[in-house]
């Protein structure tokens, strides 16, 4: 094993006040500490798991995401960061991102954030549209977003991302405007803007089944998002991957891992990971969770996939046009040894529909790529 | 009567779709004690799953029951089965001529529907003897003696001792074997004479060859027998004779009055067609057995592979259905949107549907199947006559003189509330009404000539959804008719789709058209430029939409480190496109090819 990687590390807390209407993330809304418990200590026993496993890794990233992780007593992230600590070695430097939703955060909370270590949030606004935020099932106000900002001050928190949403149902190209300009107002150093995509299971979903949601159409969409790449550029965020916008030196380390396909170590129910070239995550029940790994004591994957020479290309592809700076042609042909013919009669013809373009070294996607980064990617397959 | 004949009895069960028919198969099985009633196997007759699922028959069973009889003797009692679809009608009326009687199964609750009717015509041309059953008397609905009255006074057999059973309940079953061997005659027939055995169906074994099902009317037939197929004027060897008991028991021959198997090396199943008279080479019958028809096809379509490396597979796939199925022709064909593929003639809608659906189930196949069609008779200007039924040899307009379409008549019985909406329907379909009649209060038969390219369209469907499913159609061809016919085509992206075109009335063709192109709006994908989708008749436009250009394809949420999940969104995508015919530059899904000749319910 090669003992100078470092690893990401995601932690999964699968516990929400409530549950959004368009959610389709792994999480429970029983908050009752008994539950609490037991899932954390599932945790901590698959940490000491995977250290029999793997031995002591290096850690460079951290994030605890959900669910919403700042929905729970805070001494239990405590008590995660410090097993982590106590199992692996997590670099001075690292990234370590907490995810928190403006409805459920305190003084006391931030401070044993901060306490452990965490040194960057990440916050769930979504919308700042009042009547939105209802409609989406939110938990927390337009105000309550305001308060967290003021709190984030106070305990000396400078380095926040937030979660935005476009293709709202109802929204218009004004709503977003005004989203963008609070943006402005409360300069986080990090965007993360998601389209909206109704999911199979989700209330949302059934809503648009029977015809009681309308979401914006594709027009209405593109040009909000064409929009709010213009406008995020003009404040001094940039562009680095389809979704993720940053002030310089901000982009969020952990999701760039995704992205670069390094390697990461997911703990917790629904939770993915990457390592040694192979694919492998935990269901998505809570309570199975707990049974298999908390009281049997034994790391119990759902899936396992083992990555070839052919998936590790495409992966490298999908997941490396998905950053604006798009992939390294020296990387790639490295990757696609054997295989030149095929991927570059492709990106060949992707560029001659103007999807790709050939840039001082890299191959990236053209604006019109970014819309119809789908078709590149299937394009793609090997 | 021989001492054999006098213990025999040959019958078939008929009924309309679902009155039970297979069910009752089932149990009278059951009760000969010839299996266990863990060996049934639910309707043991019908053993293609497309059966089952269908509810009806398509390929023959027999199968020879042992029962012991209140007079304590022990009688054979052949069974056989009878395909239950109008598309079917030949192969049903060869498997009743093999029988002496006919078990009419009529429901409880339902009473006598259409296919009641035809189907106790078919046998009283037999001069079959008919031995009504009531069947579900369980269920609640159930009028069994209003459904006796019936019987007596439509179809005119009296009905008041018809055992009334539940097939399903395993209820009064030992009634019908009773009165199976009480009214159906023995059969009779001089086991000397010169051999003539009825072909009622055939199948081929890779082994034994093309198994003949056969009655022997008259003489006996056996092993090393050398035999002449009467109408083909084919001579084989026999090298095995035996009984359907079920499954293939040899034996030392079979006489007049026997219904079993004969196998003789037949390499091809059309040298043995339902219907022809197997007799001895050397010692033949003067005349064959009444009643041979080669069977013709009335409708086609094109038959597609929808990935072009399964033309072989199509090509073997057919051929492989063919060899039990003489009614289904083919021949290559191609097509400049499809690519390679074949021409088929069917029987009629239904067994193109079953066609389609066993190379798909059975062969694993997926298909493209164009328009069906029919055959038309094109009267030229030069004075020559062509028949043509793929649209794309239409000639061009200039050079017709006038065209001809053939005409059915056609018999839909339903509930009299539904008069309005179907003499609406066959109007709308260029119907001719013939004549209506009330068969009781509450059924009627409408007689309506129509067109047969309206028939195949999407009339069925129509019917079905106008009635509430309450209503049944059969039809028979009534010759032809000339009308003014032109062909409608369709062009995507300015590229005429030959897969597409069709012919229709004149007077039909904007709407067909209109129709068309609207559903092909929303089918295709959008892609990265705008689509027109035209209708057009002699290339003229008569309609068109235009699919919008592609906006948007992204998957913007991170789902965590959830590659696995995006991988599979995408291939799914990818699989979608596979699925997809490239027109020009466009990509059409497959089920555009199926979408246009679906009936739309809001027409």
């Amino acid at each position: 094993m090669n003992e100078k990687r470092q690893i990401g590390l995601y932690l999964h807390i699968p516990f929400c006040v409530k549950k959004c209407h368009y959610c389709d993330f792994c999480s429970i809304i029983d908050l009752r500490e008994k539950h609490i418990e037991r899932y954390i200590e599932a945790m901590l026993e698959e940490i000491n798991l995977l250290k029999a496993v793997l031995g002591n890794l290096t850690i460079d990233s951290v994030y605890i995401g959900g669910g919403t992780p700042s929905s729970i007593p805070a001494h239990y992230i405590e008590k995660l960061l410090n097993h982590v600590q106590s199992c692996f070695f997590v670099q001075k430097d690292s990234e370590v991102t907490l995810e928190v939703n403006p409805g459920t955060i305190d003084d006391k909370k931030l401070k044993t954030y901060k306490k452990n270590g965490i040194n960057r949030i990440s916050l769930g606004v979504q919308t700042f549209d009042e009547r939105m935020l209802k409609t989406l099932g939110r938990i927390h106000t337009k105000t309550d977003i305001d308060d967290a900002f003021e709190k984030f001050q106070k305990h000396g928190y400078s380095n926040i991302s937030i979660d935005l949403m476009f293709n709202l149902p109802g929204q218009s190209q004004e709503m977003v405007e005004n989203d963008l300009k609070k943006v402005q107002t409360l300069r986080p150093k990090h965007v993360s803007y998601y389209a909206l995509k109704v999911e199979e299971g989700t209330p949302f979903h059934e809503m648009l089944e029977n015809g009681s949601l309308r979401l914006p159409d594709e027009e209405a969409e593109r040009l909000a998002y064409h929009m709010m790449i213009k406008v995020l550029a003009d404040m001094g965020y940039k562009q680095y991957e389809i979704s993720n916008f940053a002030k310089s030196g901000f982009e969020s380390k952990h999701n760039l891992k995704y992205w670069n396909r390094e390697e990461y170590l997911g703990i917790g129910v629904a939770a993915h990971s990457f390592l040694n070239d192979q694919r492998f995550s935990n269901g998505q029940n809570v309570f199975e969770y707990i049974k298999k790994i908390g009281e049997n004591k034994a790391l119990a994957y759902d899936e396992r996939i083992q990555i070839d020479e052919k998936e590790k290309a495409w992966e490298f592809l999908i997941l490396g046009f998905r950053k604006t700076q798009g992939i390294r042609i020296y990387d790639l042909n490295k990757m696609i040894k054997g295989n030149e013919k095929y991927y570059n009669d492709r990106i060949s013809m992707l560029i001659g529909e103007g999807l790709i373009i050939k840039e001082e070294g890299y191959y990236k996607l053209t604006p019109l790529g970014l819309d119809l980064s789908n078709r590149v990617f299937v394009e793609l397959m090997p | 009567m021989t001492d054999r004949q006098k213990y025999v009895r040959n019958f078939s069960i008929i009924a309309h779709i679902d009155h039970g028919k297979s069910t009752l198969a089932d149990r009278l099985i059951e009760k000969t004690g010839l299996l266990t009633q863990r060996e049934m196997q639910e309707q043991l007759l019908d053993n293609m799953d497309l059966e089952r699922e269908r509810g009806i028959t398509i390929k023959l069973q027999t199968i020879r029951l042992v029962y012991r009889a209140r007079d304590n003797q022990e009688y054979i009692l052949n069974l056989i089965d009878t395909p239950g679809h109008v598309d079917f009608t030949y192969e049903v009326s060869r498997s009743l001529a093999a029988c002496e009687g006919a078990v009419l199964v009529v429901d409880a609750a339902q009473g006598i529907e259409a296919q009641t009717l035809a189907n106790v015509y078919l046998a009283a041309e037999q001069d079959l003897e008919i031995v009504p059953i009531i069947n579900k008397i369980d269920l609640p609905s159930a009028r069994p003696e209003e459904i006796k009255n019936e019987i007596e006074d439509i179809i005119g057999i009296e009905a008041q001792d018809a055992p009334m059973i539940s097939a399903k309940e395993g209820i009064n079953i030992e009634e019908v074997l009773e009165a199976i061997v009480r009214k159906i005659p023995a059969p009779i027939g001089d086991k000397e004479g010169p051999l003539k055995a009825l072909v009622f169906d055939s199948y081929y074994d890779s082994y034994k060859g093309v198994i003949a099902y056969v009655r022997v009317k008259e003489g006996s037939i056996k092993k090393n027998d050398v035999i002449k197929m009467m109408a083909t004027k084919k001579e084989f060897e026999v090298t095995e004779v035996g009984f359907l008991a079920p499954g293939q028991i040899p034996v030392e021959q079979l006489v007049a009055g026997d219904v079993g198997y004969v196998a003789a090396s037949i390499k091809d199943v059309r040298y043995c067609r339902v219907g022809d008279t197997i007799t001895s080479a050397k010692n033949p019958a003067v005349e064959a057995l009444p009643g041979y028809k080669k069977v013709i096809s009335m409708v086609y379509c094109g038959v597609y592979p929808a990935d072009g490396e399964d033309y072989n597979n199509v090509r073997d796939a057919l051929e492989k259905l063919q060899v039990n199925d003489a009614a289904l022709v083919f021949e290559p064909e191609t097509s400049v949107a499809l690519g390679f593929g074949f021409r088929c003639g069917f029987l009629g809608l239904l067994h193109l549907e079953i066609i389609q659906e066993r190379l798909e189930r059975e062969f694993g196949l997926s298909i493209i199947a164009t328009s069906p069609s029919v055959i038309y008779n094109i009267y030229k200007n030069d004075g020559s006559i062509i028949k043509i039924q793929n649209p794309t040899n239409m000639p061009p307009l200039g050079e017709i003189k006038y065209m001809e379409e053939p005409i059915v008549n056609a018999n839909i019985m339903a509930p009299p509330e539904y008069v309005g909406p179907i003499m609406e329907l066959c109007q709308n379909r260029r119907g001719a009404f013939l004549d209506m009649e009330y068969i009781e209060k509450t059924r009627v038969v409408l007689h309506y000539k129509l067109p047969l390219n309206e028939v195949i369209y999407d009339f069925f469907d129509a019917l079905k959804s106008k009635t509430r499913g309450y209503a049944s159609l059969d039809y028979e061809l009534a010759g032809y008719q000339e009308s003014k016919l032109v062909k409608l085509d369709i062009l995507i992206n300015n590229e005429l789709v030959d897969a597409f075109s069709m012919i229709v009335h004149e007077e039909k063709a904007y709407e067909r058209g209109r129709n068309i192109v609207e559903k092909l709006k929303d089918v295709i994908p959008r892609h990265m430029f705008a689509i027109p989708v035209q209708a057009a008749v002699s290339s003229k436009i008569i309609a068109r939409e235009t699919v919008k250009a592609l906006r948007k394809d992204v998957l913007s949420k991170c789902y965590g480190g959830d590659i696995s999940r995006k991988k599979k969104l995408l291939e799914k995508q990818k699989e979608g496109k596979k699925r997809m015919r490239q027109i020009g530059s466009v990509e059409v899904p497959q089920e555009a090819f199926l979408t246009v000749l679906k009936f739309d319910e809001k027409k």
